[in-house]
């Protein structure tokens, strides 16, 4: 809502600074987005007087115009306007000034200068809107009020500083002149001087010229009219014209301005018909019938349905309620005798047939907020008011006023001690009463508890008790209230195991070395073919979304490894050593008419080379891939922080077989205790080949809701042995498909073995075809005693033979 | 005292010439202890000759004996020396080598932490400090939970705050199954509210969506942190004096703030809060006390129970601490924007 100070101050007293009262509309909640001043810039243009027009000697369309601006010298210009004539007063920038550029994208300022234009000097310029940044207008000059002196800075003639106000969806009034003034009055002590609303009644009783028919009173809680015989359709007058073009509405005659003007001044639209247009002098409001068509003021077709509301005369459509006016009845120059309609619609329903049609007018925005029907009544008498002031004519004498939805007044109880209760403040009865008077309320005092407050007629957002403290806080101002610490019990402590996990698994991924990225939570089909998901996660369609941003966004995500896939190729190519990357993020697996599955995942991607070193004794550390090795080095980092003891098994293997996206040879599902956790393996070459990634690239996945369940931050301490450990190597030659976790297991079984660290792993030489050699550095250790040689010597010679047995392991000789 | 002539004195004489020469010429402690052991050790040389002193007679074997302890004495002096010398010199080395500290250092891989994911924690630790609970809830939503429980009904012109991306089609035959992705965290404040008994402190951090163009300042997924305290005696002191301390700790430093009217139709006063960073008033967050129809719907009597509720952007702090200026920079995942905020805490 645009407001211009000077239409403002024809209500309010507006002494203080502009900047000052922008800050406190803003803190009672009408938010100033921006005070904006249409002279400032305006620095070397003035007030000119167009003297002479000559044709240019060498171009058609081009004039040379001479302009006074009282400074003893002849300006001539060049000059393509159409409409520049002798006499005018126009806005005339002399050379420096800093003018729009017309022509360019978003009008930015630029220095006049000094120009030729085909041969002829051109000192200056004759200002269209455009060039002023005033509006977009550029067909021709703006041409200002004649009884301007030239020579006057155009600031100080015609500029404005207008206050742009974005209204709450609670506060229709601030989408009006008069409402912020009635808050300016409030929150500085004045009183509003009211607009004037009387018109003489001179001529035939309405009744006999009109009659109105609600026949749906649930869409229509109001209709008045009333009728002006014999009005003159002539521009508006220039203060009027001023004011409408300061709020941002283009002038167009008397009778539209008056209605556009009485919209801006009080936020009630209205509508002035051709009353001869009204057929059979009457006005029915009805839904509309299948079939009927209207034709609206801009000119569009409608066909009609019976969810769209009409304003109906004897013979068919006339006007789409609370939104636009139609053609047949619209006032045009011929137009001898006008209906002016204010009438009250139902704010959801005009809501509702805007979004139908994908149009909004400053009339709908207005009353699909929902307004006070009473404001309709006063703001046809100001509607009058002003039709015959600025068309003469005679009002017909009484008004029709068809008032289905009123409703009896409701007072509102507040007590003294709820206001308390909520802004911590006892506030004086005085101070609370003068507040809720300063904006208009109806304040009643009833010892010792309870003030009984009723609400003007432009507030429609008055509805409890709490409504009513909060319009004493803010008149006050939220700074002046009262400031304490939270007091009082606690919460039960709620410790979430599937949070905590979450992020001890991106502080294990970052430690290792991974950066964390996160990328939106949708895809698309397309993306999600390129890389298939885990068909332990879904088999299923992702849910698709109904308006998304892009097609490429089409549904919610079901894998978070396109995108972690697509911030892998747009780094890696900028990335000299190892890269790794990961998402810690939700999925959305879809169940039908339900909310889908939100399920918590983690992603990575491990890959490039290791770092160059560029220090003399590093030599020997030669650049190599990545491997799946360094890969695993991340998910044990992962089952390190967690606690976990993490199991790869090949997943050739597995009971779930490989993962489509993996290379089957180099690929583990993960699991812990049994219970699958997650997949490790090289990207096939493939799907990274459709993300245009090149090298070896190493995918990790964990399902982490699977490591919450398996989480325990309550570990117990177990007790250390004082006891020295013997260590000592044990190399065995197993079958070369035997793994190393097997051997291991069977070692570490022995309740005496501490553990069995692998060192070596060979096939070659002296090692059989088809088996291969393990080595590992095997730690004895009892709790309670330094266990001896011969001991130790009998514990190896039984882990020998279990290994023989199960595996047919032998000692390496 | 003459020395009787006794070959096991000269061969402990030799012994001990042969020892010295040879401590003499080892070159560091392992073959130190090698030598150790061959002289001084249970099997050692001189071991041997003392073993040997029961062949012999007694008045021998007392000369020979008290030379060979004396011999002993000596060698273990000498060894003590050589050792305490070796050490000397290696620390000497030590002390004098120099190193280019200016090179590189060889990369470790350093990884990190996404700065929203920074800046949730650094919020979420304030507010746990201050006695909150952190929960999360579902980013696909009802439509009942994000806007009519909300008291938002379907047609309110508060529906425009929220531009939606829509899952499910609107169809007035199952308007509370109409599926959306939240435009907000706040449907959290009714979920948590149904099971949930005051007092309630919470936060609830989540990804929002907005059905929004995307520019500088604007993105149409973005992270935010509900707040909800519902009590008995909570009142809009309340809500100011914690996010007062919530911007003091979250910052760092005691800021200037400002509490204007703002409006939220769940909330009743309702606020946005400001503060004063770097000069300019920068508009953090939204916040009200709870309406008392929301406290009614979940099971309570709102004359006894009252609170506040808020929510944050959690970019928004991210660009004001960071000087971030373009809100796009989160989701691209450049690593050279992810990776500056190391050192910014985990």
């Amino acid at each position: 809502m645009k407001v211009p100070l000077s239409w403002l101050a024809e209500y309010v007293d507006l002494s203080m600074p502009v900047d000052e009262l922008a800050h406190r509309l803003s803190m009672a909640g009408a938010e100033v987005e921006e005070v904006i001043r249409s002279g400032a810039e305006w620095e070397q243009i003035w007030v000119g007087h167009v003297q002479k027009v000559e044709p240019h000697p060498d171009a058609d369309r081009l004039r040379l115009v001479t302009v006074d601006i009282a400074d003893g010298e002849e300006h001539q210009v060049v000059c393509g306007a159409p409409n520049v004539a002798e006499g005018q007063k126009v806005a005339f920038a002399t050379l420096g000034a800093m003018v729009r550029d017309a022509h360019g994208e978003g009008g930015a300022l630029v220095k006049l200068k000094k120009a030729k234009i085909r041969g002829v000097a051109s000192r200056g310029m004759v200002c269209s809107e455009r060039e002023l940044g005033i509006s977009d207008e550029h067909e021709g000059i703006l041409v200002l009020d004649a009884s301007l002196a030239a020579g006057t800075p155009l600031a100080e003639a015609v500029g404005e500083t207008v206050l742009d106000i974005t209204p709450t969806p609670n506060r229709p009034d601030h989408m009006s002149v008069l409402g912020i003034a009635r808050e300016v009055a409030a929150l500085t002590g004045q009183i509003v001087k009211e607009p004037a609303l009387d018109f003489d009644e001179s001529g035939p009783e309405v009744t006999r010229k009109l009659s109105v028919r609600i026949d749906a009173p649930e869409l229509c809680p109001r209709f008045v009219a009333g009728v002006v015989e014999g009005i003159t359709i002539q521009p508006s007058p220039e203060w009027m014209q001023q004011a409408l073009v300061a709020a941002g509405q283009r002038p167009i005659n008397n009778i539209v301005d008056a209605t556009n003007y009485v919209m801006l001044e009080f936020g009630q639209p209205m509508h002035a018909f051709n009353y001869d247009a009204v057929r059979g002098e009457q006005l029915i409001v009805r839904r509309a019938e299948p079939g009927e068509t209207l034709r609206l003021l801009d000119g569009a077709e409608l066909e009609l349905t019976s969810e769209h509301l009409l304003v109906a005369d004897g013979e068919g459509p006339s006007s789409l309620a609370g939104i636009m006016g139609g053609e047949v009845s619209e006032v045009s120059a011929q137009t001898v005798n006008v209906l002016l309609e204010a009438a009250n619609w139902n704010g959801p329903h005009i809501r509702r047939t805007q979004a139908g049609l994908k149009m909004r007018t400053e009339a709908g925005a207005r009353f699909e907020k929902g307004l006070n029907p009473d404001l309709a009544m006063v703001a046809w008498r100001r509607g009058m008011h002003l039709l015959i002031e600025t068309g003469g004519g005679t009002a017909c004498k009484g008004v029709v006023d068809v008032y289905p939805g009123q409703q009896p007044q409701r007072a509102v109880h507040v007590t003294r001690s709820r206001m308390q209760q909520i802004l911590a403040d006892d506030i004086p009865v005085e101070r609370v009463r003068s507040v809720l008077e300063g904006l208009g309320f109806s304040a009643r005092w009833v010892p010792p508890e309870k003030y009984v407050v009723t609400a003007p007629y432009w507030r429609t957002d008055i509805a409890i008790a709490d409504d009513v403290v909060e319009e004493v806080g803010r008149v006050i101002g939220y700074d002046h209230l009262p400031s304490y610490p939270l007091a009082g019990s606690l919460p039960e402590p709620a410790l979430d195991p599937l949070l905590e996990t979450r992020e001890l698994v991106r502080d294990a991924l970052a430690a290792a070395g991974l950066s964390e990225v996160i990328n939106y939570s949708t895809s698309s089909r397309e993306i999600v073919e390129k890389v298939q998901p885990l068909e332990s996660l879904t088999d299923q369609e992702p849910l698709p979304l109904l308006n998304p941003m892009s097609a490429e966004r089409g549904s919610m995500r079901t894998s978070l490894r396109p995108g972690v896939l697509e911030s892998y190729a747009a780094n890696y190519r900028q990335t000299e050593g190892p890269l790794g990357l990961f998402e810690v993020g939700k999925v959305f697996l879809p169940v039908d008419d339900d909310l889908p599955t939100e399920q918590t995942t983690a992603t990575a991607l491990i890959g490039g080379r290791t770092a160059v070193s560029p220090h003399p004794g590093a030599k020997g550390a030669e650049l190599r891939s990545i491997d799946f090795f360094d890969a695993k080095a991340a998910a044990e980092a992962v089952g390190t922080m967690l606690g976990l003891v993490l199991e790869y098994e090949h997943a050739a293997d597995s009971a779930q077989g490989p993962d489509p996206a993996l290379l089957a040879g180099s690929s583990a599902r993960i699991a812990s205790g049994g219970q699958a956790v997650g997949v490790l393996g090289q990207l096939d070459p493939a799907v990274a080949e459709r993300f245009d990634i090149e090298g070896d690239v190493f995918l990790l996945e964990f399902v982490v809701s699977a490591l919450a369940d398996l989480w325990s931050p309550g570990l117990e301490m177990a007790a250390l042995s004082r006891f020295p450990a013997v260590t000592e190597d044990l190399a065995i030659v197993v079958d070369a498909a035997v793994s190393a976790a097997t051997v291991r297991a069977i070692v570490e079984r022995h309740g005496l073995v501490e553990r069995a660290d692998l060192f070596d792993v060979y096939e070659g030489d002296q090692v059989p075809d088809g088996k291969k050699s393990l080595a590992y550095a095997v730690h004895y250790r009892a709790p309670d005693r330094t266990l001896r040689e011969k001991e130790v010597a009998k514990l190896r010679a039984g882990i020998v033979k279990q290994l023989d047995q199960e595996l047919g392991a032998s000692l390496r000789g | 005292m003459t020395t009787p002539d006794s070959p096991a004195l000269d061969s402990l004489a030799e012994l001990e010439i042969a020892a010295l020469a040879q401590l003499g010429a080892t070159s560091d402690e392992v073959g130190v202890e090698e030598w150790r052991v061959g002289y001084l050790g249970r099997k050692g040389r001189l071991t041997g000759v003392l073993r040997s002193l029961k062949d012999l007679d007694e008045g021998e074997r007392r000369a020979v004996g008290a030379a060979a302890n004396q011999t002993k004495l000596r060698l273990e002096e000498a060894l003590e020396a050589r050792v305490g010398s070796m050490r000397a010199s290696a620390a000497a080395t030590l002390a004098g080598k120099r190193i280019d500290v200016t090179l590189p250092a060889r990369p470790l891989a350093a990884g990190s932490l996404h700065p929203v994911t920074i800046t949730r924690r650094r919020a979420e630790r304030v507010f746990r400090d201050m006695g909150f609970d952190v929960v999360e809830g579902p980013e696909v939503e009802w439509d009942t939970y994000n806007f009519d429980r909300l008291r938002i009904p379907k047609d309110h012109p508060a529906r425009d705050m929220w531009d939606t991306i829509w899952v499910d089609a609107d169809d007035d035959d199952e308007r509370e199954r109409r599926r959306l992705l939240r435009t907000h965290t706040s449907p959290m404040q009714i979920r948590y509210m149904e099971d949930h008994a005051p007092p309630i402190r919470v936060i609830v951090p989540g990804t929002c969506y907005r059905y929004e163009a995307v520019d500088a300042t604007h993105e149409w997924m973005m992270t935010q942190i509900e707040g909800l305290v519902i009590d008995e005696g909570i009142s809009f002191a309340h809500l100011k004096g914690t996010l007062e301390s919530f911007v003091h700790r979250f910052f760092g430093q005691e800021l200037e703030t400002r509490f204007r009217c703002d409006y939220f139709p769940f909330v009743e006063p309702g606020a946005e809060l400001a503060v004063r960073w770097q000069g300019r008033w920068l508009e953090l967050l939204g916040c009200g006390m709870v309406h008392p129809e929301i406290i009614e719907a979940a099971g309570w009597d709102p004359d006894r129970y009252t609170g506040f509720a808020f929510g944050m952007g959690v970019e928004r702090f991210a660009m004001s601490l960071w000087g971030i200026d373009d809100i796009r920079h989160f989701y691209q995942n450049d690593l050279r924007f992810l990776t500056q905020f190391r050192g910014a805490g985990s």
